[in-house]
């Protein structure tokens, strides 16, 4: 076929119209890979497979969900940021991969916007615990109680750069207390941080709700506080520090999104945020998440990303007052 | 009381789907053990959106039948192609793949099988009878307690180091070396990273597993030009006699406890407690140096360590809500999807449950021998597969093995890297255990001595703060002292046979 050569633009855009057209009218011809950036069994994991069991009916492929763990987060969500925006390989975002991971270390090989945000999927609170024979049972008692004695209280965390560390320094923070005054000592993983504190091998933490929800049912450990806004279902008898006089702590909830590669097409974000928005109304997909301790809260890609933005501002501003990434 | 529960339980237990779980749950877990690279956790994690819409006792006994399945399959090519399917099958290899050499493939498979399985049953009576107690005390190991324990878990290297001791601390130089790759644990800050992000994730277990044993064997036999045939499977040899397992019932049962303790301890898992009933076995035998050359005792002290976690790891679940391991923690996850929460409020609201899962825990252990008795059928026939089939085919499972694990190409690069380094050690002489225990023990003793010190402010008296971390202290010291009184006299006696030859040679 002979095309005139004034013609070649316009039939070279419109092919590629049709091709990009015919590429996505069958999205997703084939199974999409979700990375979960963390180890099996967490509350990212489990994020990553409720949401893959329950997703293929509104999105119409199954997602296939693998771990790529390493480097609290970064080795994982590192992959998904260089490969194909073809919307075949998307990552579950976690507040520690891209909210306080970047923020914290330095070297990180991204920035928190080095993605495209396809929609929130759940928040998850974060509860400040101390062991059950702690002296201190509120907030108050506790913050006098580090202050009176520096250097003799320790808590831990999932590693340095983790989604906890950054809430237990906005905690110490919060309540004026000198970082150095309490000693930090790094874990791998919340399910160490919570028997680390029901061991009473260290004297505070502040985890996520989830694994930490059995602990305080059975008074294996004892609640200070939740850094949502209002008290969490699961807990009606525990105070968030909002409601305590410290809502600078909001900045300290986690999070599970839907995100992808650099630059994807608007006709896949499109597909996204309509299938999500089904999966809002999906009743087991709710119940799931609920009984994870986590609380559904499907966001459209828009409101996604300012969340994750406002949210990351906060964090840097912290970060670099308390000088945490030095 | 108790049988009042268990008869509440086996109410809610006895249904076919129950019974159906527990058996496919082990199938499924012995095929994805058995095959290099494919780990239990991995199992776990798939079936667990099944689980989903199961009932919860179902669900929760198809993963615990999933677990138990791949702890014990990893033995299986630990065995026949001296490529441990699990971490925990790592210290098997040491004698079983020597023993199928020999052509007593099915004997170590047979052994394997019977000692995973009696394990298995013992740790699962812990986990019923004494649940209570032992999670009490495995909650008192902090990072003190733990640093203590690596200690002492650190001197079997002087076991399995073979006839030179220095070349086992070489070997375990080189492990702790490539162990230390990665992120410093308490600042964060890379070490021996290069820059490389994939590096900063620190260097993954199984291509280290894969490349350090099956890898340099490969190698090994394409050096070969002519092969001799060695072995002749021969049907009266796959038998493990009565006296036999006899013989190693001791070891058996002390390696079933040392897993039982080791497994309800959260964090620590199958390989430290296989490599621990190893060294605990090697001590006590009469035929200690026989150890590492194909000691069926020796299979059996390994599988026996490793698969008397996992019962244990349940414990601390059960009892405390804190995963004993990786794959106890999906388990969590799948109790959680159901609205269970594990812990001490599981047994006053859904004793009925607990019980439950007692039950089918129990069951398990015999369905492993069923499918293990079939599959060693099937399975010890490779070790007829001629040379030039067999190691070309176990490349390409040692590829996707390398692969499978974190879907990342980088980690087969990290397999031949290892590979070329093993064949290097095997051609030295230079033992892979000690290697293979200090990666896995080291940074484990490393970060909990950082964790002790940053917990009491840098005060070493930490290290001593009770009964726990003084024993195994002690113990260490002691196990010190012995290695140093036996390796001297060995080096006068060699001394003296080298004086004694020197006339004769003249």
């Amino acid at each position: 076929m002979k095309i005139p050569a004034k013609l070649l633009p316009v039939s070279l855009a419109s092919s590629m119209v049709l091709a990009s057209f015919s590429a996505l009218a069958d999205y997703p011809d084939g199974p999409i890979t979700l990375v979960a950036p963390y180890g099996p069994g967490g509350s990212s994991d489990l994020a990553a497979r409720t949401m893959a069991s329950s997703i293929p009916d509104y999105i119409g492929g199954n997602v296939l969900v693998v771990n790529r763990t390493g480097a609290a987060g970064v080795v994982g969500s590192n992959f998904v940021r260089n490969a194909a925006p073809d919307g075949k390989t998307l990552l579950l975002a976690r507040y520690g991969s891209h909210a306080t991971g970047p923020a914290l270390n330095p070297d990180a090989p991204y920035e928190w916007d080095d993605f495209t945000y396809l929609g929130m999927l759940s928040l998850d609170a974060f509860v400040c615990i101390v062991p059950e024979d702690s002296p201190y049972s509120k907030l108050e008692e506790w913050k006098e109680g580090v202050m009176a004695n520096p250097g003799k209280y320790s808590y831990s965390t999932s590693g340095v750069g983790t989604g906890n560390h950054l809430v237990v320094s906005l905690l110490l923070d919060s309540q004026g207390i000198d970082p150095d005054t309490a000693n930090h000592v790094p874990y791998e993983g919340d399910g160490e941080v919570v028997s680390s504190v029901v061991g009473g091998h260290v004297d505070f933490t502040c985890v996520n709700l989830s694994p930490a929800l059995g602990q305080i049912n059975s008074g294996t450990v004892k609640p200070l506080g939740v850094t949502t806004p209002e008290r969490v279902d699961d807990l009606p008898n525990v105070p968030s520090f909002t409601e305590l006089g410290y809502d600078s702590m909001e900045a300290g909830i986690g999070w599970s999104a839907l995100a992808g590669p650099p630059e994807m097409d608007e006709d896949i974000i499109q597909a996204w945020a309509e299938a999500l928005a089904q999966l809002q109304e999906s009743e087991s997909w709710n119940a799931s998440v609920d009984r994870l301790g986590a609380i559904p809260s499907i966001m459209s890609p828009e409101e996604t990303k300012e969340f994750v933005g406002s949210q990351v501002t906060v964090i840097q501003d912290i970060v670099e007052r308390l000088q945490l990434a030095d | 009381m108790i049988i009042d529960n268990f008869a509440q339980g086996f109410e809610l237990f006895f249904s076919w789907g129950n019974i159906l779980a527990i058996l496919v749950g082990v199938l499924v877990g012995i095929v994805f053990g058995a095959i290099p690279g494919l780990t239990g956790t991995m199992a776990v994690a798939l079936v667990l959106p099944f689980t989903f819409s199961l009932a919860p006792v179902t669900g929760i006994l198809l993963l615990v039948g999933v677990y138990k399945g791949a702890v014990y399959g990893g033995s299986i090519p630990a065995i026949l192609i001296k490529t441990p399917g699990t971490p925990g099958g790592a210290c098997t290899v040491m004698d079983g793949y020597p023993l199928a050499r020999q052509g007593k493939a099915g004997k170590a498979l047979n052994m394997a099988l019977y000692s995973s399985a009696c394990a298995d049953f013992i740790s699962n009576l812990a986990l019923i009878f004494m649940a209570g107690f032992i999670a009490a005390f495995a909650l008192r190991f902090g990072p003190p307690e733990f640093f203590a324990l690596m200690c002492f878990s650190l001197t079997i290297i002087a076991g399995v180091s073979g006839n030179s001791l220095m070349k086992g601390l070489a070997s375990a130089a080189l492990g702790l070396l490539l162990a230390s790759v990665g992120l410093d644990i308490i600042f964060g800050t890379p070490r021996f990273a290069f820059g490389e992000v994939e590096l900063t994730a620190g260097i993954n277990f199984i291509p280290i597993l894969i490349g350090l044993f099956a890898m340099p064997e490969i190698i090994n036999q394409f050096t070969k030009r002519y092969r001799v045939v060695t072995r002749i499977a021969e049907a009266a040899n796959a038998r493990v006699s009565w006296q036999e397992f006899k013989g190693s019932l001791r070891s058996i049962l002390r390696g079933s406890l040392i897993g039982v303790v080791l497994g309800a301890i959260p964090g620590i898992g199958g390989a430290p407690a296989a490599f621990v009933s190893y060294g605990a076995a090697q001590r006590a035998s009469k035929n200690a140096d026989n150890f590492g050359k194909g000691e069926l005792e020796g299979v059996a002290a390994s599988e026996a360590g490793n698969n008397g976690v996992c019962g244990a790891t349940m414990i601390p679940l059960l009892s405390l809500g804190v995963p004993g391991d990786v794959i106890t923690a999906v388990i969590l996850g799948a109790f959680m999807i159901h609205g269970l929460t594990p812990g001490p409020l599981l047994f006053q609201e859904n004793i009925d449950i607990v019980y439950a899962i007692f039950c089918g825990i129990l069951l398990s252990s015999v369905f492993m021998v069923m499918w293990g008795k079939l599959g060693i059928r099937v399975f010890s026939r490779i070790a007829d597969i001629p040379n030039t089939i067999l190691f070309p085919a176990v490349l390409v499972l040692c590829v996707f093995g390398a692969y499978a694990v974190n879907s990342n190409p980088f980690d087969v690069l990290v397999m031949f890297l290892v590979g070329i380094l093993g064949f290097a050690m095997l051609k030295g002489n230079i033992p892979p255990a000690p290697f293979l225990i200090a990666f896995v023990l080291g940074p484990m003793l490393e970060n909990n001595l950082r964790r002790a010190l940053q917990m009491s402010n840098g005060d070493y008296s930490i290290l001593l703060r009770n009964e726990i971390t003084i024993f195994f202290l002690a113990l260490t010291v002691l196990s010190l002292i012995l290695i140093t009184v036996r390796n001297l006299k060995r080096w006068r006696r060699r001394t003296a046979e080298k004086r004694d030859d020197a006339p004769l040679t003249n």
